[in-house]
């Protein structure tokens, strides 16, 4: 049985040192019809050399528009140093393209996650429950802890996980109920699935790939050969990332 | 869609009986949900993985012995499915001869090193693994991370032993031009996909480079998850004759050349 997917870790045309090809919009859309993504919520990507976040968006948006299966997840930054339009407007703009979460990367773009740096930004994003994305390697477990508990009407979505980190997972998301996991690389754990539904957390895992810096199709074996329930593997594979995207106020 | 792929996609088991190269039993510095031969011979089951050539997590340590043992049990819990390889702690030739003499004698069909222990693949201790190898056309696989020391030292390993296989763990972690070049050089190597991170395209590369015949899969199972790893192979852009070359027609090759 197939099963409809919504991959929450793609994107498309971003660089990195020492990688001559960048993926185009059309690689991207070319590589889920091979596999059967249905959606996607997409970032530039990879972000190694993406240094204008102003420029991303729009980047970012232009190629999203006239592809409705590539949802949106612009970057959001506070601006506490008055360089880019406001915090409500970065986030009425997300959402009047369609946004399906917004991007955090506060040491990337040069700032904290302390109350008097973000507050109004996730107050903003809060309010209109626009999901926030996150890369472990951009914001760290602990930090992620602190974001849920001040802002308990939030959903995070963490990606780029480790394998080797369930004994910080698991207590994160039996902690903080607003925290979701996509399963894209590097989330090679040995039934770390299972152990997932196991442990009645099956609601917040999100199938997630890592593409274009790594193959799509592990994620997509990882769960499709996941000894789980059938409305487990559906729920993970896109049912969850479209609650989130129900609950969005637009 | 192709028939593998398609496969795959709906969950289905392979066709034809895969074989993992690259396992490991036990626990390991990280919380791993179930380490019983039971849970590993499930997810074979669910993919079509008829064997799993293992190591034991001990071979990373000086209580390779202990992990040895853990290995037979299982063996012998689940005959045909799990085969052994052995893993040697290199504290002198005569007691890695002895040792590795007794193992082969219990089944084992080949051998595990790992570098973690801080001595070179071609220190003097490993003389009787290579040797027995050869003797016994068995494969060998290598922990590898693509640095310029493991490849020289593998060079002089490949033309000691011209009749054992060595398998390359992790080709492409690092310099995957060194890992090509090898392979290409030394017709007794073969490259190994286990890794964490399945880099865009790098198994068709390695394919499209050396060729399907000296391409195997493993998975690192249950450091890391088969059913996460087999995906890498299924999903490339290679045909899928290739695909079946390589998880299972190459491995099913190596093992049937053994020599008793």
């Amino acid at each position: 049985m197939t099963v409809e997917l919504f991959d929450v870790q793609t994107g498309f045309g971003g660089s990195e040192p020492g990688q001559r090809q960048v993926t185009a919009v059309d690689e991207l859309l070319a590589d889920m019809r091979r596999l059967s993504i249905a959606r996607a919520l997409v970032r530039i990507a990879p972000d190694t050399l993406e240094s204008d976040v102003v420029r991303a968006n729009h980047r970012l948006f232009e190629a999203t528009e006239a592809h409705p299966e590539l949802v949106p997840c612009p970057v959001v930054v506070p601006n506490t140093a008055h360089d880019l339009t406001p915090e409500t407007s970065q986030v009425e703009e997300a959402l009047d393209r369609g946004a399906g979460a917004v991007w955090i990367r506060p040491g990337r773009d040069a700032w904290n996650l302390e109350p008097w740096c973000c507050d109004r930004l996730f107050k903003v994003i809060e309010c209109c429950r626009l999901p926030v994305f996150c890369l472990e390697r951009q914001v760290t477990v602990e930090q992620v802890a602190r974001i849920a508990e001040r802002y308990p009407a939030l959903r995070i979505i963490y990606a780029e996980l480790n394998y080797r980190a369930h004994r910080v997972y698991l207590p994160l998301l039996e902690t903080h109920v607003n925290v979701y996991l996509s399963t894209g690389n590097n989330y090679t754990m040995f039934d770390g699935v299972e152990q997932m539904m196991a442990q009645g957390l099956e609601d917040r895992l999100l199938f997630g790939t890592g593409f274009p810096v790594s193959d799509a199709m592990p994620a997509v074996t990882q769960l499709m050969y996941a000894r789980i329930p059938a409305v487990a593997r559906a729920a993970i594979g896109s049912g969850n990332m479209k609650s989130l995207m129900e609950g969005i106020k637009r | 869609m192709s028939t593998l792929l398609d496969l795959a996609r709906r969950g289905q088991p392979m066709p034809f009986e895969c074989i993992d190269m690259h396992g490991h039993l036990g626990r390991y510095e990280f919380a791993i949900p179930d380490l019983s031969p039971d849970a590993l011979i499930r997810s074979m089951n669910a993919l079509g993985v008829g064997r799993y050539w293992t190591s034991h997590m001990r071979c990373m340590s000086a209580d390779v012995e202990w992990g040895n043992d853990e290995v037979y049990a299982a063996m012998q819990q689940f005959p045909g499915r799990i085969l052994g390889a052995v893993s040697v702690w290199p504290g002198n030739t005569a007691t890695v001869e002895a040792r590795a003499r007794h193992w082969l004698s219990c089944g084992f069909s080949g051998f595990k090193l790992h570098n973690c222990n801080g001595f070179a693949y071609n220190d003097a201790a490993y003389e009787p693994v290579y040797r027995l190898a050869n003797q016994h056309r068995m494969p060998i696989l290598f922990h590898t991370w693509g640095g310029a020391r493991e490849f020289k030292e593998l060079f002089e390993v490949a033309k000691t032993c011209p009749e054992a296989a060595l398998l390359l763990a992790h080709s492409g972690s690092a310099d995957t031009e060194a890992y090509i070049r090898m392979a290409l050089e030394c017709p007794n190597v073969y490259l190994d996909l286990a890794l964490s991170r399945s880099p865009r395209g790098l198994v068709a590369e390695l394919v499209k480079a050396v060729g399907a015949d000296r391409v195997v899969w493993g998975s690192d199972a249950v450091f890391m998850s088969n059913t996460q790893q087999i995906g890498k192979v299924l999903g490339a852009d290679i045909p899928d004759d290739a695909k079946r070359r390589v998880l299972a027609d190459n491995a099913a090759g190596l093992l049937a050349r053994i020599r008793r």
